[in-house]
């Protein structure tokens, strides 16, 4: 903290005193330094960071914090969504208490490497946010290397592999009615290569899948297939077990034993309309992989078309 | 930060011929004074050699780590002018710490001597000649930058524990290298100091390294307890005398956090092959007593609440007490690329007053340091005060180590993602302990 000074000089230099500690001028808000409320915050829209392609696009991994104590949904549309429109369409609509990293990405395609895409967030009558996606400073690019201790971002697919935050969305779009159950499944296998001999590394280290409402109207509620059995997951964070902040897991999920096999659940839905649910298959049991260590995870999204 | 009295002279020359101007060496400001304060002559050779060679040469020189050599007048000439401006902002040599705020009483002190940095200043604004070759004096015997930082007062390590070598990729995302290294450690056996070093060029990726002794529990778990903690550019620890910090477990885990692509001069972009940290430690005899037993700890400040605005700065608070009086040895804030700036001040609950015990105006991720205090200087904290740690983030244009402005920020485990938390080495006292030292510290005084 540097005092303030009278010298001339000095007023070009970004002094800062005790009188404002928290500003947010380009956001048009303050933010004092109290308590936040539990309710009433802006969801915060996160650039997690950039990978470059071999056809030269760029993906774009993005994610966001609500720190609210409940569930915030913000419809896509004006308040939620990202620029050029062409890229947009796999932002969620459902915003989980929390940190949730690498929920969605963007690939920007070689020919519009020189532009950055947007991702605006606006939170009922709160400020709109606004994140940049592009090839930016090298702090935040990600790759797709296995990681020290041999993880790498799990496989998923539906028909082609795929994985990532970009991971792959299903072709085929299934359908179903108010109320019927939908049993839903991909395959995954987790390519990681890990020294077994290493004290730090379990046997056959598991994978776990958790299953996401992403975009949709109504309710969606998972249920156990049986060939699937949800396993006890940690407590979702709360705001009151702030730090370390860590990744809050969705109310239902299962493992993957040794990481290779199907991800199944039962789904059914409350309204009708088009949905995307969305499974984030992990590694985070690997001492070396974790949410915000931006590795090692891949997402697979199903659309549903749900009629009366 | 005050500004010096240096500070007061170039504004002084300023206001007769005022000009301000952006270089182009990260967009800083260059004061260009016209006119010199002191008259007298100042010359590199009967002046300024001295103090370049004594706190700069170390890492300015062929292999070292500064992206220029100034171990000659030829050398140093062409830089001079931004010499000044690091001299005088305090910026160079890498310490940073507020003068005249304060514990000034620190052990391994890099700052220069205000009379060092009018030295520097007057002799830039003089034209920067080179004097009487004659009165050059001798360069003094370097530190092998290979050499560990308490080769010279305390000898070779006892214990080297090496971590298992990585290779860094030239880019990419953060790396994290977690390694339990069975190494025979002596439980129990008092600590005397401690330094993690990376090799090479590994200097430049390893961001941090965490460490741990560690020793298998009942159920087969690992326990462990922090060993050292080194952040990029850390000097060491000492323990201080007649303090025991116990070897907790027979194995140590690293915890090495990399950052492809590197920050600083040495192997920018560059594939580092084997990256390997080294962790010392000496050691006191094994008949070595001590009724005070220190350990490290990191407390956090708001990081479930760190939230930077783009283009916004941002501030955390953290608060600790103890139950039992103890004596704060060391504080090292933590942070990334947008803090910068901390500060550590005690509440006393009793008397409602508030000391300001260290503050960092300038602190840069690349240069972390353990600020030690010296013995008779660290501050004897009674039961129930509280230890207040502040830290500022800048996430604007104007942080020239900002990565992109235009980014939310909060807590998460890359360089780009921010930290707030503070680590000190405390000495657990109990209250007769604590009174001697008291007395002790008073009759000193």
């Amino acid at each position: 903290m540097r005092r303030v000074s009278t010298c001339i000089a000095c007023a070009v230099f970004v002094l800062v005193n005790t009188a404002l500690l928290v500003d947010a001028t380009a956001q048009q808000s303050t933010r004092p330094l109290r308590p936040p409320p539990s309710e009433g915050m802006p969801v915060i829209p996160f650039m997690e960071g950039w990978y470059a392609n071999e056809d030269g696009s760029v993906t774009v991994s993005f994610g966001y914090q609500n720190r609210n104590a409940e569930d915030v949904i913000i419809p896509s549309g004006e308040n939620n969504r990202i620029e050029p429109a062409q890229l947009g369409g796999m932002q969620p609509e459902i915003y989980f208490s929390g940190r949730h990293t690498g929920v969605f990405a963007v690939t920007i395609p070689a020919s519009m490497q020189s532009d950055s895409i947007w991702w605006y967030l606006k939170t009922g009558d709160q400020e709109e946010l606004k994140v940049p996606g592009n090839r930016s400073s090298d702090a935040y690019e990600l790759d797709r290397n296995p990681l020290p201790l041999g993880s790498m971002q799990p496989l998923v697919w539906f028909e082609a592999r795929g994985s990532g935050p970009e991971g792959v969305v299903a072709q085929r779009i299934r359908t179903v009615s108010v109320d019927e159950l939908l049993s839903l499944e991909f395959e995954t296998e987790d390519p990681s290569v890990r020294d077994l001999s290493n004290p730090l590394i379990a046997d056959s280290l598991d994978t776990r899948v958790y299953w996401y409402k992403h975009q949709g109207p109504g309710e969606v509620t998972f249920i156990e297939h049986a060939a699937s059995p949800f396993i006890e997951t940690p407590f979702r964070t709360t705001r009151a077990s702030r730090y370390p902040p860590t990744m809050p897991v969705a109310s239902t999920a299962i493992s993957i034993s040794a990481g290779k096999g199907p991800a199944r659940v039962l789904v059914k839905f409350s309204e009708p309309g088009d949905y995307m649910i969305r499974a984030r298959v992990d590694n985070w049991a690997a001492p070396d992989s974790g949410g915000l260590f931006q590795c090692c995870w891949s997402n697979a999204y199903q659309r549903v078309r749900v009629s009366e | 930060m005050k500004f010096s009295r240096t500070w007061h002279k170039l504004k002084n020359c300023s206001t007769r011929l005022a000009i301000l101007s952006l270089v182009g060496f990260q967009g800083q400001l260059l004061i260009a004074a016209v006119e010199a304060g002191n008259t007298e002559p100042v010359t590199y050779s009967a002046h300024v050699a001295r103090i370049i060679n004594e706190n700069c040469v170390v890492c300015h020189r062929e292999g070292g780590i500064g992206p220029m050599d100034l171990s000659s007048y030829d050398k140093v000439r062409p830089w001079a002018p931004l010499i000044q401006l690091k001299v005088a902002n305090r910026e160079m040599p890498p310490y940073a710490y507020d003068h005249d705020i304060g514990i000034q009483d620190l052990q391994g002190d890099w700052r220069l001597a205000q009379e060092d940095i009018d030295t520097v200043v007057d002799w830039v604004n003089q034209g920067s000649h080179l004097g009487n070759p004659d009165e050059l004096p001798p360069m003094p015997a370097l530190m092998d930058l290979d050499e560990w930082n308490f080769a010279a007062q305390l000898g070779q390590p006892d214990i080297v524990v090496a971590s298992n070598p990585i290779d860094v990729p030239a880019s990419g995302n953060d790396m994290w290298a977690k390694q339990l290294i069975d190494s025979g450690l002596p439980v129990g056996r008092c600590i005397k100091a401690l330094q993690v070093k990376p090799r090479g060029d590994a200097n430049t990726v390893v961001h941090h390294a965490t460490t741990y002794f560690a020793r298998l529990n009942e159920d087969g778990g690992l326990d462990r307890e922090p060993a050292t903690s080194y952040a990029m550019g850390m000097w060491g620890e000492i323990v201080p005398e007649g303090v025991c910090r116990p070897v907790f477990g027979e194995s140590l885990y690293w915890d090495i956090h990399m950052y492809p692509g590197g920050v600083g001069a040495t192997a920018p972009n560059a594939v580092v092959l084997d990256n390997i940290v080294d962790y010392g430690i000496w050691l006191h005899p094994p008949d070595y007593e001590a009724k005070i037993t220190q350990e490290l700890s990191a407390y956090q400040l708001d990081q479930g609440d760190l939230f930077i605005p783009p283009h916004g700065t941002a501030m955390t608070q953290g608060f600790h007490s103890f139950d039992h009086p103890v004596r704060i040895d060391s504080f090292a804030p933590h942070g990334h690329l947008r803090m910068h700036a901390a500060s550590l001040e005690i509440f006393y609950p009793e008397t409602g007053r508030t000391e300001l015990i260290s503050s960092v105006s300038n602190w840069s991720a690349n240069w972390h340091h353990s600020h030690l205090y010296e013995a008779d200087s660290a501050p004897l904290v009674p039961a129930g005060a509280i230890l207040i740690a502040k830290q500022w983030y800048d996430n604007t244009v104007d942080n020239l180590h900002n990565p992109d402005p235009d980014q939310w920020v909060s807590w998460g485990e890359r360089t780009a993602d921010e930290m707030s938390h503070f680590v000190v080495a405390v000495s657990h006292l109990d209250e007769e302990t604590y009174q001697e030292l008291v007395a002790q510290r008073n009759s000193n005084e």
